[in-house]
């Protein structure tokens, strides 16, 4: 168990120090850092000044090496536009990510769960039929233009709702429909899809033959044996979701979190904050990556006697 | 595969409508209970598309601070509606050496957290913003300026590293700052402001929203609009439905042809103008000034400016400038619309079936794809054959300079800010190659004519050189002269609202009805 837990810690750092080097590195392709952050008036010498002064004129080796030292001692530098240091800057907004992620993560687990399961227990049903075509809508929405079409509907034609902003419960509605939109339709597949699996197992016959009520049947039995795959999956769309989704929704609904703090850090080219949002971003992901391996472990037994 | 009817289809459709019930029922009447959709009755609401990176207005130079921190700070000297200097936090400016000038300040004068606004702090601000650890983003405006010092309470001095004749419209772009504040918050700065202007900080919550409350003691009188909340809004869609909500009530970045549907809008005279810029320097393709001529000449602007941009702003005539800029040559005309003509010259020269490249931008301005493929295609009607390349915003940028692409573009399709005021910036940016790295221009009469317009103080005089500079660069064309933009403000109904000619947002000049 513990060199399982060495092994598991010792792949997290790999996989952290590699998402930072390569966030790093890509800074350096896209053009000239500098010019991006000064006026094109900037005369030549005045460039080549603050360049220096951000000790961009050294090799890029010698910078990521730099980087990197400094780096393990959670120093990431000072943001380049806000002069102060940069890792608590990618910190700072990230209770407000939670916030929201938290409840549309949950939103899209019970409602998908709800739905898999009723879509599983009446296959090929209408309301079968209807649970499929909409988890597909979900999926296969982009995701700025739902959360667009939201704001349009609710609140400038229906006016249920503020078009962006922070502070109220109403502020929250719209982002986490967004946010959950593609996570339900996931879910509901993989609920589905996991549940037909197990129902279709020799097992179930038999425990409906030893007169098993099919309530028993259905949860005790096949849904316990199909959560692994549906921990998997909400795991993942837990991660997705936080690292990945909310840099568009947040910045439709101006909802000051982590995915805006990341857009805006890329617009205006802040390396030191990039880096830091890189390397929050992959820590929340090795977390998640973790408490769904411990739920998986609880959920599948066999795997205990390992 | 056997499957019982189901008798928990109940209890399933049951948990489903409950939690799907629950979840509607509850975030509708949270929706329905924000007080959010209200207007906010004494203050005023302004959207900005990004959070500002800083509000240190010495450290940061681009426009969209600024919209915050010119209500907050002020400079030595200012420019009123018309973009004249005007006296602000300095009473006069007199040049009492060629590389020395003495300003008198203004006497009475407080910072919103109590220091005096007096000589230490002149002195403080000026050296602050030219020291090279500050990196400030303004020094190609201030590197000019060796430094400052005190002379008495309310007299200062400044000394140029050589004569300069644009120091007055530098001054207008410097803020002043409090020594005593800015050395105790130290790296935090930028996250806070403490100015002398006429609105002080309040709060600011990152990436959501900065609050401004009106500073009742500010020399100038208190200003009428007692409170302003700048919300950060960063999608374009969410803007412009901000302001029919209501929840908004002024932004600049509207497009002109979403104006019809606001309730207000205002169109305001810029400094920013657009233009191709073109390579004549040795080895290109274009050295022969009658080929450029002829771009010129076969270009529509009309249309462009009727279609694209509904007549707002104005065409440019023959310069990069316009009649708020000192260096204005008021005697050039447009190129005319000549087909005819463009082509003859073309023929002259030997251009015809000559290939070009050139290079543009896509979404990075209003209309500027539609722009660039329609001139495009009227230089083809000439006979010259155009690639065009429509890039992304960082390899655009990338395009444009000298100092990162080894191949310079035939043509380059770019906007030029004047935020100075002073011809100066214009013709050393893009009227010559020497010092800078946007241009691709050459011109062997307008080099010494700068250089020597640099340090001429006498204005009559500087004026003659810098009206010449550009009747010389519309004769040998740096580019294709385009048009003068304007800035599309969106507003309210219940928002009184002009905009100035130097594109500032100025509170205090606002009223909420």
């Amino acid at each position: 168990m513990l060199s399982l837990l060495k092994a598991r810690a010792l792949h997290s750092i790999i996989l952290i120090v590699a998402v930072v080097s390569v966030v790093f590195l890509t800074n350096f392709v896209i053009g000239d850092p500098v010019k991006i952050l000064l006026p094109p008036s900037t005369p030549p010498e005045a460039v080549e000044l603050y360049r220096h002064n951000l000790g961009l004129d050294r090799p890029i080796l010698v910078q990521y090496f730099d980087f990197m030292k400094r780096a393990f001692t959670g120093d990431f530098g000072d943001s380049w536009w806000q002069k102060t240091p940069a890792l608590p800057i990618a910190l700072r907004p990230f209770p407000a990510t939670l916030e929201l992620g938290i409840v549309a993560m949950l939103f899209a687990t019970l409602v998908g769960l709800t739905v898999g399961l009723y879509a599983s227990a009446r296959p090929r049903s209408l309301v079968d039929r209807i649970a499929t075509s909409i988890s597909f809508l979900g999926i296969s929405s982009p995701l700025i233009w739902l959360a667009l079409m939201l704001a349009l509907i609710f609140s400038v034609k229906l006016g249920w709702f503020p078009t962006s902003g922070y502070g109220t419960l109403g502020h929250m509605v719209l982002p986490t429909v967004a946010l959950a939109a593609l996570p339900l339709g996931r879910i509901v597949q993989i609920t589905r899809a996991a549940m037909l699996d197990e129902l279709a197992k020799p097992y179930i016959v038999t425990a409906r033959a030893k007169g098993l009520s099919e309530k028993k049947v259905f949860i005790k039995h096949a849904l316990r044996n199909a959560l692994p795959p549906i921990i998997t999956e909400v795991g993942w769309e837990t991660a997705l979701l936080l690292t990945g989704y909310t840099i568009i929704v947040e910045s439709v609904y101006g909802w000051p979190g982590f995915g805006f703090a990341t857009y805006n850090a890329i617009l205006t080219r802040d390396l030191p904050v990039i880096t830091a949002l890189a390397f929050v971003a992959s820590v929340v992901v090795v977390v998640i990556n973790f408490l769904t391996d411990i739920a998986y472990w609880f959920a599948n037994p066999t795997i205990r006697l390992r | 595969m056997l499957i019982d009817k189901p008798i928990n289809r109940r209890s399933l459709l049951k948990g489903f409508s409950c939690t799907a019930t629950a979840s509607a029922v509850a975030s509708l009447s949270f929706g329905l209970g924000t007080p959010a959709l209200a207007q906010t009755s004494s203050g005023l609401v302004i959207a900005l598309a990004a959070d500002p990176p800083s509000l240190d207005p010495q450290a940061i130079e681009s426009s969209l601070p600024q919209q915050v921190t010119w209500n907050i700070y002020e400079s030595l000297l200012t420019r009123d509606e018309q973009a004249k200097i005007v006296p602000s936090l300095a009473e006069s400016f007199e040049q009492v050496s060629p590389t020395i000038a003495r300003l008198k300040l203004r006497e009475g004068v407080k910072f919103h957290q109590g220091e005096t606004f007096d000589a230490d702090a002149a002195v403080y601000s000026i050296n602050r913003i030219i020291d090279p650890d500050l990196n400030s983003q303004w020094l190609g405006t201030v590197n000019t300026i060796a430094g400052a010092r005190k002379v008495d309470t309310t007299t200062i001095e400044i000394e140029t590293k050589t004569a300069d004749p644009v120091l007055r419209a530098r001054l207008c772009l410097i803020a002043m700052m409090a020594p005593g504040w800015v050395e105790q918050i130290g790296k935090e700065v930028g996250n806070s402001a403490n100015g002398t202007g006429p609105y002080e900080f309040v709060s600011w919550k990152r990436n959501l929203a900065i609050e401004l409350k009106a500073f009742n003691s500010y020399w100038g009188g208190a200003p009428a609009l007692k409170t302003a909340i700048f919300r950060i809004v960063p999608e374009d869609a969410t803007r412009f439905q901000s302001i029919k909500t209501g929840e908004i009530d002024l932004y600049l970045g509207l497009l002109p042809d979403q104006a019809a549907e606001l309730p207000a809008y205002k169109a305001g005279i810029s400094q920013q103008f657009s233009f191709l810029r073109l390579n004549n320097l040795p080895g290109s393709r274009l050295t022969d000034p009658r080929i450029r001529q002829a771009m010129n000449l076969a270009v529509d602007k009309d249309t462009i400016f009727q279609q694209l941009y509904k007549g707002k702003g104005a065409i440019l005539n023959g310069q990069l400038s316009s009649p708020q800029i000192f260096g204005y040559n008021p005697n050039l005309q447009p190129y005319r619309y000549d087909v005819e003509a463009a082509k003859t010259l073309i023929t002259q020269a030997g251009a015809h079936e000559l290939e070009i490249t050139l290079e543009g931008s896509k979404g990075r301005y209003t209309g500027d794809a539609v722009e660039e493929q329609a001139i495009a295609s009227m230089l083809e009607q000439i006979g010259l054959h155009v690639n065009l390349s429509l890039r992304d915003p960082n390899s655009y940028n990338r395009a444009g300079d000298r100092g990162q692409t080894p191949a310079i573009p035939d043509g380059y399709f770019m906007r030029h800010d004047n935020s100075l005021f002073d011809a100066d910036r214009t013709l050393s940016g893009y009227y010559t190659d020497e010092n800078n790295t946007y241009s691709a221009y050459s011109n062997a009469e307008i080099k010494p004519l700068l250089q020597a317009s640099r340090v001429e103080l006498d204005e009559k005089k500087r004026e003659t050189m810098l009206q010449e500079m550009f009747r010389i660069g519309r004769e040998d064309p740096v580019g294709i002269f385009l048009l003068q933009h304007v800035d599309w403000w969106g507003h309210t109904a219940r928002t009184k609202f002009e905009p100035r000619a130097d594109s500032r947002l100025y509170l205090k000049s606002i009223t909420v009805a």
